[in-house]
């Protein structure tokens, strides 16, 4: 038995460390391999003589767009789209290429990328601790020709680099990214109401560039819902680029260019779309307006908006009168009707000892309604609160204006309403419908 | 038999040996390929190399590593611009200090190795941000860089108060907290110390609201504030807290010094007239200039008493000054509103505010046995340059000390024309009063002359 166990051992012995080569799953050791992945995401990034344009969405606000110039001691230049000193102040830092599961960047100090990244509220505009939900350590997702495609570690997003000719550098660090910043948004404010025409779409869609640089592709769908897709963009030079591409319903949209006085909208088959201009907001008032729609309300903020005729003008006058002939004089610090659940809305009126002086409560009208799916709405029932009750006098001109004493209800059609006066805009009415000449209107809000 | 298995074991082994042999390399792993992060130098780190990690063996990491930082955090990698002033801080407010008073040695062996700098703060969940840590007496993480200005002094203290704070936990990992430290305020501590007003952690005998963390924060922070902020701080900080809270926090300063000496040998009262000598000379600190005190009206009184202020045999007085004080001896001799005798005792400055001062002078008749008081009200101006000027201010107030002034003005005119014929320079004097007398004496000297001066023992508010 015992030699049983030696011969055994003898066996073991000769045989057990014999090692055959070993063969690599991936053809090459990692070693090799990491070194092989780090010096390709270096060397690309040193690849651009004229240095790249970048962009990046961030978690909790929108995209950001970038000038990036890698250097080989490691330090790097760049602009951003995150305000107008960004964009044409330089601003010097340092970079690195290291390794953690995959190849990285690592903007390593302070610039505008990590500007997104910082935690502190007044810095960025992001939430304490937070910041906009950004990155600072980018790890690599692919190379092709002329980009780089790396993702964020924490929030995921891509940034996206790709190489700029030597024309568009110059115009980067003379001053071209921060004109075409403005042009952009110039554009925009001085266009209203802006729509495409898309193929497949019978109704116009609207297109909103918001300031948090955000983009809203919104239209009614045949069936009458609101189909509503939102983004994000980046200014790059000659307009807005979406990073991550924005589907509309057959459509991907990936930039916006301003070309000459027009603005067009890109799909990812390099078709244009033209931006047009509508009298009127694109989408229907009633598909916006209902206690839980995008606005419940529409709001006098001390005086009526300006630039807009209508016989409630004379009306609001009255009431007005009437609270400055009181003693001590006051005016209507606001005054709103707002849609507070499927089936009550409310008039409230606040009134203020001129010129900033006590306040008072906010009287309430409160009635019962009914809207229809065309926007009338019929308003019944109507209980007066305390506070409502203690001004009788000064509000009746308004009070009547929606239920007089008497009557148990009253129609009206809820219309977006035109001023003259091209600073006023987003103006809703109620609109009565046995005298359309005469119609409650404010700014429309969610309250 | 035991030969056999000797030679059995012995081939055993040799096939062991030689069956484990490898041709192939393929576990030989050049690990400098395998995880490099190759740092460029660039000026900045041959400045770091330079001036601290040559000197003192310590390391800057500014070059963002997220695993210096607590990785369920965002934090921001800091300005390359704001890191030599940073690193200018540590060194000029921390190191050299501890180097002047406690050696080379001592400041090479305990300095922490490693300083990491990131830009922002980090922010938790209590509502807290951190502004430092120190880990395992080895590392210390400095936060919020970014928003460093070299050119304000409380920017920079407050800074310097964070790296103390860490450098005393570091200590206190060498020499454990004198046990008493604990005892003097035991049941004071809590976990929910942001929930607690910073009025109530001094009363209760705490330098701060985060010194009720525990006993160890309570020991950073005292150290920290005794360095960076000032004695006159700590004293003025006490003396506004309740009479129980002033002994617990002059009890706190007393273990905290005690500590420094027993076990490393530091003269605390040094270090802390050194922190401020640093903070004076790099980042022009005013706090603990006399100058400071007047402005801001913390101090009370300056009292000369030539006659028999012990300290004037001890630390000498100006000669100059003495024959002012003679003069007045001559003068108040003379016969002045029917009669004559009357001999000087001592005066007094008495700060009523940033603008006001009363001369107290005492004096005794020829026959009298107590101190008679005279009352004289000078304006005073500061000029551009930090100086001073007294200004007499006639006034017909109806007291008896008032009264008394106007009745032998003419014995103390002299001082009286010492005051305002001359413009002063505020000082901590003299200075061969040494350290352990440290803040206790102030007083003036001749804007051009040095050598002309008096001082006395100071009472602060």
């Amino acid at each position: 038995m015992k030699k049983l166990w030696i011969f055994l051992l003898f066996i073991l012995a000769f045989t057990s460390c014999n090692k055959s080569e070993i063969e690599y799953i991936f053809d090459k050791s990692p070693e090799q391999k990491v070194g092989e992945l780090l010096t390709a995401l270096q060397s690309e990034l040193l690849s651009s003589p004229y240095g790249w344009k970048a962009s990046l969405n961030t978690n909790a606000s929108g995209g950001y767009g970038f000038y990036m110039n890698f250097k080989e001691d490691q330090t790097i230049e760049m602009l951003s789209d995150f305000s107008t000193a960004a964009s044409n102040t330089l601003k010097k830092s340092t970079y690195r290429v290291t390794w953690t599961m995959n190849a990285a960047l690592i903007f390593d100090t302070y610039n505008y990328i990590t500007l997104l990244q910082d935690p502190t509220p007044s810095v960025n505009g992001g939430s304490s601790g937070n910041g906009l939900q950004s990155d600072v350590e980018f790890e690599l997702v692919s190379i092709e020709d002329n980009s780089i495609v790396l993702k964020g570690k924490r929030y995921s997003n891509h940034l996206t680099l790709v190489k700029l000719s030597e024309a568009e550098q110059k115009q980067y660090l003379e001053g071209g990214y921060t004109n075409s910043v403005n042009s952009v948004n110039n554009y925009f404010s001085s266009h209203q109401n802006n729509y495409l025409n898309v193929n497949g779409v019978s109704n116009l869609m609207e297109f909103v560039l918001t300031t948090t640089k955000g983009v809203v592709f919104q239209y009614v769908h045949t069936d009458g819902s609101v189909v509503s897709v939102t983004g994000k963009f980046n200014y790059e030079l000659g307009g807005v680029n979406f990073n991550v591409p924005i589907t509309v319903g057959d459509q991907v949209f990936i930039k916006g260019v301003l070309e000459g006085q027009d603005f067009y909208v890109y799909n990812i088959n390099n078709e244009k779309f033209k931006i047009s201009q509508h009298t009127q907001p694109i989408l229907p008032i009633e598909t916006l307006f209902a206690y839980n729609k995008t606005y419940n309300a529409i709001h006098i903020n001390r005086v009526l908006p300006l630039g807009i005729i209508s016989d409630f003008n004379a009306t609001y006058e009255r009431s007005l009168g009437l609270f400055d002939a009181m003693n001590p004089a006051r005016h209507i610090l606001q005054c709103y009707f707002k849609l507070t659940s499927a089936t009550k809305a409310e008039v409230g009126i606040q009134n203020q000892v001129k010129p900033n002086g006590t306040t008072y409560a906010t009287g309430l009208a409160t009635y019962d309604y009914k809207m229809s799916e065309e926007g009338e709405l019929v308003l019944s029932n109507p209980i007066y609160d305390s506070n409502f009750s203690a001004r009788a006098t000064q509000l009746a001109p308004i009070r009547d204006f929606f239920i007089a004493p008497g009557s148990t209800s009253k129609k009206f059609k809820l219309s977006y309403i035109q001023s003259n006066d091209p600073s006023v805009s987003n103006i809703g009415g109620l609109v009565e419908v046995d005298k359309p000449t005469n119609f409650y209107y404010g700014s429309l809000r969610k309250m | 038999m035991k030969n056999i298995s000797f030679h059995i074991i012995l081939i055993i082994l040799i096939g062991l040996v030689s069956s484990c042999t490898r041709s192939s390399s393929n576990l030989d792993v050049d690990l400098s390929n395998y995880n490099p992060d190759n740092f460029v130098k660039g000026e900045l780190d041959h400045w770091i190399d330079e001036t601290l990690t040559k000197p003192y063996n310590i390391e800057i990491v500014y070059r963002f590593n997220r695993s210096m930082s607590d990785i369920a955090k965002n934090v921001s990698p800091p300005n390359v611009d704001r890191v030599q002033p940073t690193a200018e801080m540590v060194l000029d407010g921390f190191l050299k200090v501890y180097e002047k008073v406690a050696g080379k040695t001592f400041i090479r062996k305990y300095a922490p190795k490693q300083f990491v700098f990131f830009g922002s703060t980090v922010y938790n969940s209590n509502g807290t941000e951190t502004l430092g840590t120190a880990d395992a007496g080895r590392r210390i993480v400095l936060y919020n860089l970014n928003t460093l200005n070299e050119g304000d002094h409380l920017n920079i203290k407050r800074r310097l108060r964070t790296i103390h704070h860490e450098f005393a936990h570091i200590l206190n990992q060498l020499f454990v907290i004198p046990p008493s430290f604990e005892l003097v305020t035991p049941g004071d501590y809590t976990s929910d110390w942001t929930g607690k007003s910073a009025d109530e952690a001094k009363n209760l005998g705490f330098i701060s609201p985060y010194a009720r963390a525990e006993f160890s924060e309570d020991f950073a922070e005292t150290i920290a504030h005794l360095l960076v902020e000032g004695q006159l701080y700590y004293d003025r900080y006490a003396n506004s807290s309740t009479e129980e809270g002033k002994v617990k926090l002059k009890r706190k300063e007393a273990i905290v010094v005690d500590y420094f000496k027993q076990f490393f040998n530091i003269d605390f009262r040094e270090l802390q007239y050194e922190m401020y000598l640093a903070l004076n000379k790099n980042y022009n600190d005013p706090t603990e200039t006399v100058l400071h005190q007047l402005k801001n009206g913390f101090l009370k009184t300056i009292t000369v008493d030539l006659k028999t202020g012990s300290h004037y045999v001890q630390f000498g007085e100006s000669q100059k000054f003495r024959t002012v004080w003679n003069d007045v001896v001559t003068k108040l001799a003379q016969n002045i509103n029917g009669s004559a005798g009357r001999y000087p005792e001592r005066f007094a400055i008495q700060f009523e505010s940033a603008n006001k001062m009363i001369l107290q002078v005492f004096y005794r008749s020829a026959t009298g046995t107590s101190d008679l008081q005279g009352n004289y009200d000078f304006t005073i101006t500061y000029q551009n340059d930090g100086n001073i000027r007294f200004t007499y201010v006639t006034n017909s107030i109806d007291q008896t000390q008032y009264n008394n002034g106007r009745a032998v003005i003419q014995g103390w005119q002299p001082l009286l024309d010492y005051f305002t014929a001359n413009e002063f320079a505020s000082d901590w004097l003299p200075a061969s009063s040494g350290l352990a007398n440290l803040r206790k004496f102030a007083g003036f000297q001749l804007k051009d002359d040095a050598s002309n001066y008096f001082y006395g023992p100071i009472v602060l508010n």
